[in-house]
C-alpha cells in the first residue's frame, strides 16, 4: 500500500501536551513518557487523525525545508516507530 | 546510555523547564465536597456553602488549562463519584489531551464504573486504606462496610490493568497496621504510598490534629519498620515546596491556590480567567518566589537535609509562612537522629 496514503492518528491511550515545540506524550498504559524531536513535535501537532502522510509531508517541506523524499522517509520512519511504541495507530 | 534513561532525562528537562518558565503543567481539581463517607480525620470540612461549578462551567477551565500547557488533572474531593457528572467531565478532559490521576474512596465503584474508569486510562486510582482490619478502616471511615466496598474495587480495576495506589495515613491507632496493609497492597497488586501528615480542617478547626503521630512515634515507626530515610541531595538542600511553580488547585466552588495545603486565595474562575491568575496574582508570585534565604530561622537549620518543609502547615498551624512548621520540623529530627545513631554503628563497626 502507498504510504502516502496512510492517516496516522494519535492513540487513544496517550496524553500530550507541547512544550515550548516539544511534545510531551504519555503512554498511559504502559505509565511512559516520550519526549520528541523538533520535527517529531511538529508531526504530532498535525496530526490529526484526517491528514495522510502525503498531506503532513507537505508541511513538513514547507516549515523545515526538507525535500519531498526525504520528508516522506522521515515522517514514515517516526509514524512505524510511534506505531511500535503504542503512540499511533494507522488507518 | 539506555533508551530509557534517555527518556526519563528528557522527560525530567521538559519539568524542569515547567517550573523555571513557570508553565502551569499540573493542576489538581476538588470536583465536590460531597461525600458518602465520614472520615474522622478528613480536611475538607468547610467551605460547603457555595455552588459548585458545573459541567458547562468546567469545559471552558479545561480549555485553558490545555492552552496554558497544562498534561496532568488530578481529581479529588470530597468523592469525585458523588459528582452525576463526573464521567462527562473526565471525559471531555481526556478528549483535551490531558493525563488523569483519579483520587476516590472507591466505595461507589462497581463493575459498571469500573469498566468506565478503566476507559478513561487513568495514570492511577489512588484510594485511602486505614487498616486491613476491616473493622478499624470502617471505624476510622465512620462507614459501616467501606473496607469490603473498597477492597472490592481495587479488585475489579486491577482486573482492568488500571494501575491502584493504596495510600495509608498513619495515625495514632493504625500504626500498627502499617505491615498488614502493605501485604494487602501486594497481594492485590495495588502499590502503596504512606503518610503520616494529618492536617487541619479547611474551616481551621485543629481537631484532626489529636491524631497525628508525635516526634518519638514517627521515630519508632522508621526503625520498627527499617524504612529509608528521606535525605535531599546536597544540590536540592535549597529546594523549598513548588507549590505554584508548575501548577495549581482550584475548588468545587472555583476558588484558585497555589496549593490544597496552602491557605493563600488567588482568586475565583467565576470572577477572572485562570490565565490572569496564573500571570498576574502578586500572591502567586511571592508563593512561587519564597527561596531558603527567605526564612530568617530555617536557612540556618542543621536539619536541612531531612527537612520536607510545608509552607501550607507553616501558615496554618505556626502563622507564618515563612517561618518553620513546627511539624515538620519534629518529622526532620526524628529522621536526623536516626540517621546519626546509624551512622554511629557503622563508625563503632557494629
Amino acid at each position: 500500500m502507498d504510504m502516502k496514503t496512510r492517516i496516522p492518528a494519535r492513540s487513544g491511550k496517550t496524553a500530550s501536551r507541547v512544550i515550548d515545540g516539544e511534545a510531551v506524550i504519555v503512554l498511559l498504559d504502559k505509565q511512559e513518557t516520550i519526549v520528541l524531536s523538533d520535527v517529531g513535535s511538529r508531526i504530532w501537532e498535525i496530526m490529526d487523525g484526517k491528514k495522510d502522510i502525503g498531506e503532513i509531508s507537505g508541511a513538513i517541506i514547507s516549515e523545515f525545508d526538507a525535500t519531498h523524499e526525504e520528508a516522506l522517509k522521515d515522517i514514515t520512519e517516526f509514524v512505524e516507530d510511534m506505531v511500535q511504541r503504542g503512540a499511533v495507530e494507522v488507518k | 546510555m539506555r533508551e530509557a534513561d534517555k527518556g526519563r532525562d528528557q522527560y525530567l528537562r521538559i519539568y524542569r523547564k515547567t517550573m523555571d518558565n513557570s508553565i502551569c503543567f499540573l493542576a489538581h481539581w476538588e470536583l465536590t465536597y460531597k461525600c458518602n463517607l465520614g472520615c474522622r480525620h478528613c480536611y475538607a470540612a468547610g467551605r460547603k456553602d457555595g455552588k459548585e461549578f458545573s459541567y458547562e462551567e468546567a469545559r471552558p477551565i479545561i480549555d485553558e488549562l490545555r492552552d496554558m500547557g497544562c498534561l496532568y488533572l488530578i481529581f479529588s474531593g470530597g468523592e469525585i463519584l458523588m459528582r452525576d457528572d463526573f464521567f462527562d467531565i473526565a471525559s471531555y478532559a481526556r478528549g483535551q489531551g490531558f493525563a488523569l490521576r483519579l483520587m476516590t474512596n472507591a466505595t461507589l465503584i462497581d463493575e459498571a464504573v469500573s469498566e468506565k474508569i478503566a476507559s478513561l486510562y487513568p495514570l492511577a486510582v489512588e484510594t485511602s486504606i486505614y487498616a486491613a482490619d476491616k473493622d478499624l478502616h470502617d471505624a476510622i471511615t465512620s462507614s459501616a462496610g467501606s473496607f469490603d466496598k473498597t477492597i472490592k474495587a481495587a479488585r475489579l480495576l486491577k482486573e482492568r490493568n488500571v494501575r491502584v495506589i493504596f495510600k495509608f495515613l498513619i495515625m495514632n491507632d493504625n500504626i500498627g497496621e502499617f505491615r498488614a496493609v502493605r501485604s494487602l497492597a501486594g497481594e492485590i497488586g495495588a502499590d502503596f504510598v504512606f503518610d503520616f501528615c494529618v492536617v487541619g480542617k479547611n474551616d481551621g478547626s485543629k481537631a484532626p490534629l489529636r491524631y497525628r503521630l508525635d516526634k518519638e512515634k514517627i521515630k519508632d515507626f522508621f526503625i520498627s519498620n527499617d524504612l529509608p530515610l528521606g535525605k535531599k541531595e546536597a544540590d536540592d538542600e535549597d529546594l523549598l515546596c513548588i507549590a505554584g511553580l508548575n501548577n495549581i488547585f482550584i475548588t468545587p466552588h472555583l476558588d484558585v491556590y497555589p496549593c490544597i495545603g496552602l491557605d493563600v486565595k488567588l482568586g475565583n474562575l467565576r470572577e477572572g480567567s485562570l490565565k490572569d491568575i496564573w500571570r498576574s496574582s502578586e500572591e502567586l508570585n511571592f508563593v512561587r518566589n519564597i527561596n531558603l534565604p527567605d526564612l530568617p530561622k530555617c536557612k540556618s537549620c542543621g536539619l536541612a537535609q531531612f527537612c520536607f518543609r510545608c509552607s501550607g502547615i507553616a501558615l496554618s498551624e505556626d502563622n507564618d509562612i515563612l517561618g518553620p512548621s513546627n511539624f515538620d520540623c519534629s518529622v526532620a529530627a526524628a529522621v536526623s537522629e536516626i540517621a546519626a545513631e546509624k551512622e554511629e554503628l557503622i563508625n563503632n563497626g557494629k
